[in-house]
């Protein structure tokens, strides 16, 4: 029995002696990524906590599917051995069965990726929704089966589909309404006879009728679809049976709304079916309506009532006695509280807008101390002038006599109480302490106490005139990052996941920090969803966290198609592959053709720079374009990066290498000199932008500001000249629907290497005339030979006729010239014009007629651009 | 001698499976929703509960699943009194099987637990009513052909609790079915 007494000791004592060593049973390439999530050492006694724990974590990594942990007995004593069992893994989808679905149409409806772990209910949840959209195609009784077969490491998701017969429509009638109207209806109807049966195409088509009997007056009208199935068919009956009602109209008795407000009454019946929602709505305009004119007592009701031929709905309007505001003062006010009411003496009385000074004098009177305060409005009832006084009950006036933040253990950060509001010597506000509360509970939680508590203690004096504040605050248990779990990454590289983390292990789970750190991972563009969860740490007052991606597709395509003077009707393509290498690198290639351009860019992103989050792009390009008075060619290639100074102001640096060829030339010969020479940049430049414009598209307000410095040098191979530019535009709002926007251009530049000033290369010289600059001018117009010197005005009012249109009346001012020297601003052209702008989601679609104010002989009068975009 | 061989027949199966096998301490036995349920916990489950394996793991995901969604509410949360409460009622219950089971598994077990007793009375007490005609009928049927059954009076508390119980019961019952239709459950066979 020695060996088995033996065995039994040893039994006992193993969970009592010392791990001689700790097994990881991976691949080794993943060995140091997984071994961070079992952290147990060598050495370290055999704790079934810990095990959970570190059997938690890999399995939070997504790539398995079970974790199986064994405990031997090694020549050194009891070892501990991990052993993932690996989750099956997408190698691709195949389709077995009636193939009435593509492999590829099941991929993007289950967005399933390859490499993905494929879980029994991720595979019944993709064939579920395969299912419905066989349902949705007409395959009513589509089956759809999952199943996993090893392909390799990795294993096949099959998809078994028995489809069965695709239902078409073998009957289709319309019920309900005329003959007539049945043959009008019936040409709406879908699907048509013999077609696939598609319910929510034929959902689409009852609504379709239904909008067409009411834009006949229908209001009331309802068309239901109802099927009936005859499975040994495999058809469709479709019946769209009409409940047209009655004819409607509308009318309005006693003082009659505004014809806008009758036409969106009008409009709301028609949408609500004339149901008990909208007829209320009605009323609750027209009051609305009545009272901003003035009318306090309106008073609107409605009744609905038969006609020949229909019904009719009758809105009467009794609006009252017209009251008009005779004179607006406070009252009562104390000491140092200004209150100007912001209504005006003459203007109609509406009672919501009293209510809301009301409101505001109270505001002030709290703000300024007097936490007791109250408001009101006194005013006479009836109509006429009526003169309104805000009379201020003020109450006592607090001033805060101390403050102090209480806590059990040292301040967050020393620093804090400089940053709360409350003050001692200032007044006592409700609203302070609200805020300081708020930032004192988010300070803590940053700093890793998720259960804090700050309640305000206030301590009023007898006088009521002081308040003594005490914040109490419970931090509760500090809670710190125990591991950081990534999952689901299949291209992306844990680098560049982390890297974007500001909750670091081992530091205090911070609420903000989290957040932030969700911002920045979903900014990257690189993932379709993102979510943090937490589990328990190994020790207590500790969570780990996982942080779970889902990949999106790395290649992106767009095109586009559009119009611009100079080019002509255009088309782009674009190509962007995302994520080289699993590091968040970005490759696109880009490709833009028209009549008169061709442009190709290659450009390369590396989003980190010496460990640090810093964009650096290299672009090589190609382009080709016919200018009014030259042909060029140039290809080149730069390198970018930029520095955010302030929230509004960046600054760009580059290096560029560009070579340019000009031909088919038709400038004047004695305006080009060395212009039919190559002209080559090479050097570098700055740009640096202050944009604080609410909408780049559309501004609405906001300034922008830019200047740019290119410098080329002979001695970095290219010729010598140095150009600058500067553009300022301002957007500023005269009244709710007008907006003034001006904008100043000025360009300089100089040759180096010759005994005389001398012009540019013709391409990188300025030239002005166009949709973008002097619009009573064509592209180049106002010198196609371009100068050195550029000086450009303009000054635009856009007016808002609705959310849609906009008109424009602007003028310009400007001119080119061929040295810096030779600027004159008493030798400005000039044109003015008229515009229309259609309001896209690109930005506004522009129609702008301009005429020259100083026409010169051989000049054509006016000029008509079609662009996209603002000038300005 | 054919003692001996099998004393020795024995030993030897047992040196051998000593020397080749390896104690599984730890595995996934099933995932509820992508969360984890590990072998050891389904052990201390059947150990407490008298359950056979199968029957433990099932528990252990309806428990799961009920403290997931109790979790949810913030008034379900025990107070430190009420979790400390919760776990010497387990270990009173668990008897000297308490001193064998890992501490930690048993306060987890007993907080999870409180969790959810509360829950459910906070969500399904205040729906549960017992009229005074089902507490006349269960009287009844208890207390049928007995000459020595106690009086209504006496018998009606507890018959109204017991009822009580039994409702409050259903709807759990109702709850955890509701929950585990709309659960993703993924069972681990055995190696």
């Amino acid at each position: 029995m020695g060996p088995l007494l033996a065995l039994l000791w040893l039994g006992a004592a193993a969970g009592e002696r010392p791990l001689s060593a700790v097994v990881l049973e991976v691949p080794d390439a993943d060995r140091a990524r997984l071994s961070r999530y079992v952290a147990i050492e060598p050495g370290a006694p055999f704790d079934p906590e810990v095990v959970r724990g570190a059997v938690e974590r890999l399995y939070a990594t997504g790539e398995f599917a079970d974790v199986v942990v064994e405990r031997r007995e090694g020549a050194d004593g009891p070892e501990l051995h991990f052993r993932p069992v690996a989750a099956p893994r997408l190698a691709r989808v195949r389709v077995v069965g009636d193939r009435v679905i593509s492999e590829g149409t099941i991929r993007r409806t289950g967005r399933l990726l390859a490499g993905e772990p494929l879980w029994r209910d991720r595979l019944d949840d993709v064939a579920q929704s395969v299912a419905v959209a066989l349902v949705a195609r007409g395959y009513l009784e589509a089956r759809v089966t999952a199943e996993t077969r090893p392909a390799g490491a990795l294993s096949d998701a099959v998809y078994t589909i028995a489809s069965g017969p695709r239902v078409r429509v073998n009957r289709l009638t319309v019920e309900g309404v005329s003959a007539a109207d049945t043959v009008a209806l019936r040409l709406l109807a879908r699907p048509g006879l013999g077609a696939a049966f598609e319910r929510q195409a034929a959902q689409r088509a009852a609504e379709k009728m239904r909008r067409t009997l009411v834009d006949r007056g229908l209001w009331r009208a309802r068309v239901e679809v109802h099927e009936s199935y005859d499975p040994l068919r495999a058809g469709m009956a479709l019946a769209f049976v009409v409940s047209p009602g009655p004819s409607m109209r509308l009318e309005f008795e006693g003082d009659r709304p505004s014809a806008g407000l009758r036409g969106k009454i009008e409009a709301l019946l028609r949408t609500g079916g004339v149901g008990a929602d909208a007829l209320d709505e009605g009323v609750e305009r027209l009051e609305d309506e009545f009272h901003r004119r003035g009318f306090r007592n309106v008073s609107v009701v409605f009744r609905t009532e038969p006609t020949t031929g229909g019904e009719r709905v009758v809105y009467e309007v009794t609006a009252g006695a017209l009251a008009t505001i005779a004179s607006a003062g406070p009252a009562g006010l104390p000491d140092g509280v200004v209150f100007v009411p912001a209504v005006l003496p003459g203007t109609p009385l509406e009672e919501r807008r009293i209510e809301q000074e009301t409101a505001r004098l109270k505001t002030l009177l709290e703000e300024a101390g007097y936490p007791e305060a109250q408001a009101e409005a006194e005013l006479r009832e009836g109509g006429g002038a009526v003169p309104v006084v805000w009379r201020a009950l003020p109450g006592p006036r607090v001033v805060v006599a101390a403050f102090k933040l209480s806590t059990p253990s040292p301040a967050v950060r020393s620093d804090q109480s400089r940053e709360l509001r409350t003050r001692v010597g200032q007044p006592y506000r409700v609203r302070d302490l609200a805020l300081d509360r708020n930032a004192l509970l988010a300070t803590w939680r940053n700093a890793g106490h998720p259960q804090v508590t700050v309640e305000p203690e206030v301590t009023f004096s007898e006088d009521k005139s002081e308040a003594s504040i005490t914040f109490h605050v419970e931090p509760g248990p500090r809670v710190d990052v125990d591991r950081i779990i990534v999952a689901g990454l299949t291209r992306t590289r844990e680098t560049v996941v982390r890297r974007e983390l500001l909750v670091k292990e081992g530091e205090p789970l911070g609420l903000a920090n989290l957040l932030d750190s969700q911002r920045r991972l979903g900014a990257l563009g690189l993932f379709q969803r993102l979510s943090v969860t937490e589990l328990p740490g190994a020790a207590a007052g500790t969570r780990s966290l996982v942080v779970a991606a889902e990949e999106g597709p790395p290649t992106t395509f767009a095109y586009g198609l559009g119009y611009a003077e100079e080019d002509l009707l255009r088309g782009s393509f674009e190509v962007t592959r995302r994520n080289l290498g699993g590091m968040d690198r970005t490759l696109s290639a880009f490709f833009r053709a028209s009549f008169r351009t061709t442009r190709v860019f290659l450009s390369y992103r590396e989003p980190y720079l010496f460990g640090r989050r810093h964009e650096l792009f290299f672009t090589a390009f190609r382009e080709e374009e016919a200018r009014p008075g030259f042909d060029f060619t140039r290809g080149g290639g730069l390198l970018q990066t930029g520095f955010v100074l302030s929230p509004r102001t960046s600054l760009i640096v580059r290096y560029s290498y560009e070579k340019t060829n000009t031909f088919d030339v038709t400038v004047p010969e004695a305006e080009v000199d060395r212009e039919f020479q190559d002209a080559t940049f090479s050097g570098p430049s700055a740009s640096i932008l202050d944009d604080t414009r609410d909408d780049a598209l559309d501004p609405r307000r906001g300034h922008f500001v830019g200047a740019d410095l290119r410098v080329s040098s002979a001695a970095l191979g290219g010729d010598s000249f140095v150009k600058a530019s500067v553009q300022a535009s301002t957007y500023k709002r005269a009244t709710s629907r007008a907006l003034l926007a001006l904008s100043a251009r000025v360009g300089l530049s100089r040759a180096f290497g010759f005994g005389q000033p001398t012009r540019l290369p013709l391409p990188e010289r300025f030239f002005a005339g166009g949709d973008f600059s002097l619009r009573g001018f064509p592209v180049d117009g106002v010198d196609e030979a371009g100068g050195n010197g550029l000086v450009l005005g303009s000054a635009e009012m856009r007016f808002d006729l609705n959310r849609t249109f906009a008109l424009a009346a602007f003028t310009d001012a400007g001119n080119v010239y061929p040295l810096v020297g030779d600027i004159d601003l008493g030798d400005l052209r000039a044109s003015a014009g008229l515009g229309v702008r259609y309001k896209t989601a690109f930005g506004p679609l522009r129609v702008d007629w301009a005429f020259k104010l100083d026409r010169r002989p051989g000049e054509s009068a006016s000029r008509l651009h079609v662009a996209v975009g603002h000038a300005f | 001698m054919r003692s001996s061989l099998r004393r020795l027949a024995m030993a030897a199966l047992l040196l051998g499976s000593a020397r080749a096998d390896a104690e599984v301490v730890e595995r996934i036995q099933a995932a509820v929703d992508g969360q984890p349920l590990l072998a050891s916990e389904a052990k201390v489950m059947a150990e407490l509960r008298g359950f056979d394996p199968r029957a433990a793991l099932e528990a252990l995901i309806d428990e799961e699943l009920m403290f997931r969604e109790a979790s949810r509410l913030p008034q379900a949360a025990p107070s430190a009194e009420e979790a400390t409460r919760a776990l010497a009622s387990l270990q009173e219950r668990a008897g000297s099987l308490a001193q064998s089971l890992p501490a930690a598994s048993l306060e987890r077990i007993a907080r999870r637990e409180a969790t959810i007793v509360k829950y459910a009375g906070f969500r399904f007490a205040p729906q549960v009513r017992v009229e005074d005609d089902e507490v006349q009928k269960a009287y009844e049927r208890e207390s049928a052909g007995r000459a020595d059954a106690a009086p209504f009076e006496e018998r009606a508390a507890a018959l109204r609790a017991a009822l009580t119980d039994q409702k409050l019961g259903e709807r759990i019952e109702a709850w955890v079915k509701e929950l585990r239709s709309a659960a993703r459950i993924r069972y681990n066979e055995p190696e």
